[in-house]
């Protein structure tokens, strides 16, 4: 990544933390690792807020919200995130997931949904209660809409934060591994390594 | 028909849950402690910034980051930001960007949600 000092954990529990996980064929990926560098700056707020969003009660499942992560980060030509929250997708859905999105053959709702964030992202500023209203027709509840906004926000955010400091996965198994890691548990550090 | 399924459910509190951890997240970042001051953070975010190079990264960050190259953050070096000052007014930027949309987004639904 292009900030070098945060591939390294600044704390001794952190550094035992990634050599857990290095000796259980894993790696912490990049956004994992910033947020252990600056946990009051970025990490705790960002983690809890993209916890309670992706894995707390909704109207969406975690496969829908994972696929409207997917969908802004590709709007945003950010490969990283589309690689992780398309597998985590693509796991709970089915492999071609985002094609059949694309292609019109996905439920309605969260196609109403996915369709307004992609908007939202591309040029907010040309959106309109048009838009709104086509995500209603499509029987999006106004705050089932807003809670895909809230996924687009957070999407907004990293894919940026990601693609300028030059955040990768160090192979393809690693983010197919993380990926399935971030589904089975979240998007959780423990406290200790937070602080 | 499939189509005319209501799709809501969201728990009465749940948005404004959200809004809350949204919040933390802009104070955090905005006022919190870092390297860089609270004023260039606060521009950062806004999308105004007196210094050139800084403010073409940044401006960047914010349109298309996938442009963003190890040269445009070795400049930045250059002129003297450290890896935390780098971190920290990239985020803000993405933050400025993502809270714009998030702004146009709950608008267009009524306001305060």
């Amino acid at each position: 990544m292009r900030v070098p000092s945060y591939e390294l954990a600044a704390r001794p529990s952190q550094r035992a933390f990634v050599h857990l996980t290095r000796s259980l064929g894993g790696e912490l990926d990049d956004v994992g690792k910033a947020a252990m560098r600056r946990p009051n700056f970025f990490g705790n707020p960002f983690l809890r807020l993209t916890q309670s969003l992706l894995r707390g009660p909704s109207a969406w499942s975690v496969g829908e919200r994972e696929l409207f992560a997917a969908v802004v980060s590709r709007a945003n030509s950010c490969q990283f995130c589309v690689g992780t929250h398309g597998e985590i997708a693509a796991k709970e859905l089915g492999r071609d997931v985002l094609a059949r999105l694309d292609a019109g053959r996905f439920n309605p709702q969260a196609a109403a949904a996915a369709a307004f964030i992609e908007a939202l992202t591309r040029d907010p500023n040309a959106l309109s209660a048009a838009d709104v209203e086509r995500a209603t027709a499509a029987g999006v509840e106004p705050d089932a809409l807003a809670e895909a906004v809230y996924v687009a926000f957070v999407f907004n955010t990293i894919n940026r934060v990601v693609d300028a400091l030059g955040f990768k996965h160090r192979s393809d198994r690693h983010r197919r591994r993380g990926a399935e890691v971030l589904r089975r548990l979240g998007y959780r550090l423990p406290d200790l390594l937070l602080r | 028909m499939l189509g005319r399924v209501s799709r809501g459910g969201v728990a009465a509190d749940r948005l404004g849950g959200l809004r809350g951890d949204v919040a933390s997240l802009v104070k955090a970042v905005l006022e919190g402690e870092g390297a860089t001051s609270v004023e260039a953070r606060q521009a950062a975010f806004a999308g105004r910034c007196d210094d050139r190079a800084v403010a073409a990264y940044l401006d960047l960050v914010r349109k298309h980051a996938y442009r963003v190259t190890d040269e445009d953050v070795e400049h930045l070096r250059a002129g003297g930001l450290d890896d935390d000052a780098i971190f920290e007014l990239t985020v803000a930027a993405a933050l400025g960007a993502g809270v714009a949309r998030l702004q146009v987004g709950l608008e267009l639904l009524g306001g305060e949600r």
